[in-house]
């Protein structure tokens, strides 16, 4: 209990801040400072939240969204960790995919929605598709990375010991990818997150992402802000749930990139 | 990305080329459907055309001027407050909670609250590419200032260096490389996040161009706005690097994460 | 630090000059800044504004936009002071949640048939009738409007209701391209754009309308009650030259809207073309602008249904409409 007293004691700014910030909007709300109509009280979107859970309709659309990112990510992550491992170790292979690869990284992933709708027949697929392409390229581009790293000298030692292929890939190479192979899943499954909601916003009728936008079209604003807390909550989990995951499960696989 | 740069440039040309190639064969014998993939002879007709009679120019031009706008508005209020929060505790305490809640949610979804606050218009679109990059450049700028060596901050107090003068000569060149990276990936997502407005909600620009000739089926006309975001994305990530690669001549690594 | 210096600037200017308000020029002239979306529905708008209210001296400037409820919730927060849109669940949850939206005429009617489209390929063939529809794509424009409404009534002539179709939603133009391409097979179009499909050979319009069928309203155009109520000379002159330019169309039985002179005024602002304006069916408005309230609860129910609406009691229509100024611009200009 004291660990936890004396964190609170040297960061209570950190629980007072967003406490105040929440208490004057209730309040400014409430008194008509702020529009209550597009503004609604903090309170009042809890409400909306709880009804919404109630009644089923988050639990539609959030499982909608959930199984797409899994799907995605899923994808992205064996593929581009593939891929990446593969560039990484054969240089002919790197220098032909690194042009194509470094043109179509930076393209915002939405603008692949078209594309893959020409391709394959709407659906699901088409969603989860358009929502794996970032990420896959992200994925693959980190593990690269990864490989490539790796001290020379480390791997000259161990081919010295008597490592070879397989082993070598296993006891060396592998491990010393593995912190940024991480970063980049890390990564990988924010920007999965970020592109579906995009996507859902366009092309779906469900969907977090579609129930966002549907609240705006017919202005039941509560519901807008209730869905939006819905979002921000996923996207915390997404982020630091595997951060934190990774410290207790793999400690020693440090985070390239801690944030 | 840092990739490494190569001299063996023919392989680098020879796989895209030959795609490109693949594509024109497959659309031209119909294996692809022209409608939907045209030849890239055809895009880059449309995008020659277009380019040449200005339209492209003028919403490429759109685009980009969204992107910077959106961007210096972030840099002007992120650098300071990432150097404030990394620096003084009270300040850090105070906003990380935001910070930390806002960053991983994708800012699209704040798009239908920035109409409500801004209206349909640009001020809309640019605070929401603003927003993308701004939380990242103040958390690269934080974490640089936090990752600083005591020690050298130690050195610069033994010599004298106080207040500012410590700012100055020692914890803003250390944090550089830090808020540098930040600046470049905000500008990446800040582009990001403008194109993915424009295909929602904009009438002009280069993601709405995309998104019109794709509701119309013109697809050159859309293969080749396409294009020219990812030219234009390239140009940003390529030129950036090379930015930082300059200024900081004194990194070794200028890294990609 | 010299860059930085001057890339801080640079940055900072530039924000400076992106949020500074820009210069007041016409201070003098009394602004009224009114939501559109472009398609020839809203042509008392453009013939109002452009006809009646410039030339008396008001700025009326005219703000496109991509659909209601951009412009329900910009008029509600004052950005706009007026504007139209489908009588939907976007205006129905602004005036539940007492926001000072209130709608004070109808802007068009309709009539069911000449928006109900079904793609040419299709018809006859694999569509025989309306309820082979079932499972089948079908475009509108937005969700929660008075189109989704006219959908449901369609199919429910044939056994069937919205849900159950697969509904896309896009915008009006693009609705012929994708009737064409086969990426739905019906949508509830507005004109010109069945016109425009049907001279294309794309689609056609399969349902006849009945004898002494009644006009469906589908639009109507609502302004910022406390704007109103504060600058009550000028909301009435808006609604006098509102009036004018519901006349103006409604003249000669409907041919208003063929004529020449509004033609031009639309062709402007949707930029559709001119022969296809001309042989588009006309929509209807009334001279006198009486409002059918009939349809207010069935919608309301249907909107209800679909989850879109945060209240539960329907609103009466006297809570919806406001028809004072319409009743007094119609006395100072005579019934007709």
């Amino acid at each position: 209990m004291t660990r936890a007293r004396r964190w609170f004691a040297e960061h209570w700014l950190a629980v007072a801040s967003p406490a105040a910030v929440l208490l004057g909007w209730e309040w400014a709300s409430a008194a008509g400072l702020l529009r209550e109509a597009f503004f609604p009280r903090p309170s009042t979107v809890l409400v909306h939240l709880e009804r919404l859970l109630a009644d089923g309709t988050l639990w539609n659309h959030a499982s909608v969204t959930l199984a797409r990112i899994g799907w995605a990510f899923a994808l992205a992550a064996v593929l581009g960790v593939a891929v990446g491992l593969a560039m990484g170790l054969w240089r002919r292979l790197r220098e032909s995919l690194d042009p194509v690869f470094a043109v179509i990284y930076p393209i915002p992933s939405i603008l692949f929605l078209p594309l893959v709708s020409f391709l394959v027949p709407a659906g699901e697929v088409v969603a989860v598709l358009t929502t794996a392409v970032t990420s896959f390229f992200l994925i693959a581009f980190t593990t690269t990375h990864g490989v490539r790293q790796i001290e020379p000298r480390v791997v000259e030692a161990a081919v010295h010991f008597g490592a070879r292929g397989v082993r070598l890939f296993t006891t060396v190479l592998l491990p010393g990818a593995l912190p940024f192979i991480f970063t980049g899943l890390r990564l990988g499954l924010g920007y999965a997150l970020i592109v579906v909601v995009a996507v859902e916003i366009v092309a779906a009728s469900r969907g977090l992402g579609a129930l966002l936008w549907l609240s705006w079209q017919v202005l039941k604003v509560e519901d807008m802000y209730a869905t939006f807390l819905v979002i921000a909550l996923l996207g915390a989990v997404l982020s630091y749930g595997l951060a934190a995951l990774r410290t207790r499960l793999l400690p020693w696989v440090q985070d390239v990139a801690e944030r | 990305m840092a990739l490494a740069a190569t001299r063996r440039v023919p392989l680098g040309l020879l796989v895209p080329a030959a795609l490109l190639a693949l594509w024109e064969l497959c659309a031209r014998t119909a294996v692809l459907s022209p409608r939907y993939f045209p030849p890239p002879t055809a895009i880059g007709a449309v995008l020659v055309e277009r380019l040449a009679s200005g339209d492209l120019g003028g919403e490429l031009l759109v685009t980009l001027t969204r992107m910077m706008l959106g961007f210096a508005v972030a840099a002007v209020l992120a650098v300071p407050l990432g150097l404030l929060m990394g620096m003084v505790r009270p300040v850090r305490d105070a906003v990380e909670p935001y910070v930390a809640f806002i960053f991983p949610v994708p800012k699209i979804a704040l798009l239908p609250f920035l109409l409500i606050l801004l209206g349909v218009g640009e001020p809309a679109f640019v605070l929401t590419g603003a927003t993308s990059a701004f939380f990242q450049i103040v958390i690269s700028t934080m974490g640089g200032v936090q990752a600083i060596d005591p020690r050298l901050l130690e050195v610069g107090r033994n010599y004298g260096a106080h207040g500012a003068r410590l700012f100055r000569k020692v914890i803003l060149p250390a944090a550089l490389p830090s808020i540098f990276t930040g600046l470049r990936l905000g500008l990446g997502l800040a582009l990001v996040a403008i194109v993915a407005v424009e295909f929602i909600a904009a009438k002009s620009g280069l993601g709405h161009l995309v998104y019109r000739h794709w509701q119309m089926l013109s697809t050159p006309e859309m293969y080749a706005a396409f294009a020219l975001v990812g030219a234009l994305g390239l140009a940003l990530t390529r030129g950036l690097s090379a930015l930082q690669d300059r200024v900081l001549a004194w990194q070794e690594d200028t890294g990609s994460l | 630090m010299k860059t930085w210096r001057s890339v801080a600037l640079f940055a900072l200017l530039s924000a400076a000059l992106a949020l500074a308000p820009a210069p007041d020029a016409s201070a003098q002239a009394p602004v009224v800044k009114i939501g559109y979306i472009p398609t020839d529905s809203f042509a008392v708008l453009y013939i109002m504004a452009e006809r009646y209210l410039t030339p008396a001296g008001i700025n009326a400037q005219l703000v496109r936009l991509p659909g209601g409820a951009e412009i329900t919730a910009q008029v509600a927060t004052g950005q706009l002071q007026m504007g139209g849109a489908g009588l939907g669940a976007a205006g129905f949850n602004a005036v539940a949640a007492k926001l000072p939206v209130e709608f004070v005429a109808p802007l068009h009617m309709g009539y069911l048939e000449d928006y109900f489209t079904v793609r040419k390929a299709v018809w006859g063939s694999q569509v025989k009738r309306i309820a082979d529809l079932k499972g089948r794509q079908v475009a509108l424009n937005t969700r929660g409007a008075a189109v989704e409404w006219i959908l449901d009534q369609a199919l429910r002539r044939d056994g069937l209701t919205i849900k159950d179709v697969q509904v896309k939603i896009m915008p009006f133009p693009d609705m012929v391209p994708a009737l064409e391409s086969g990426a739905v097979d019906a949508g509830i179009v507005s004109e010109p754009f069945p016109t425009l499909a049907e001279e294309r050979g794309v689609a056609v319009r399969p349902l006849e309308r009945p004898a002494g069928a009644k006009p469906i309203p589908i639009t109507a155009a609502f302004w910022n009650a406390e704007w109103a109520k504060g600058n009550a000379d000028l909301a009435q002159k808006v609604m006098v030259g509102y009036v004018r330019a519901v006349r103006d169309l409604a003249a000669d039985g409907g041919k208003g809207w063929h004529e020449d002179k509004n033609v031009d005024i639309m062709v402007k602002y949707t930029s559709a073309k001119r022969e296809v304006i001309k042989k588009a069916r006309p929509h209807v408005v009334d001279p006198n602008l009486a409002v059918d309230t009939s349809t207010l609860d069935s919608m309301q129910k249907l909107n209800a249904e679909l989850g879109y609406l945060k209240y539960t009691e329907f609103l009466s229509a006297d809570k919806i409409f406001n028809l004072t100024y319409r009743d007094r611009a119609i006395q100072e200009l005579g019934r007709r």
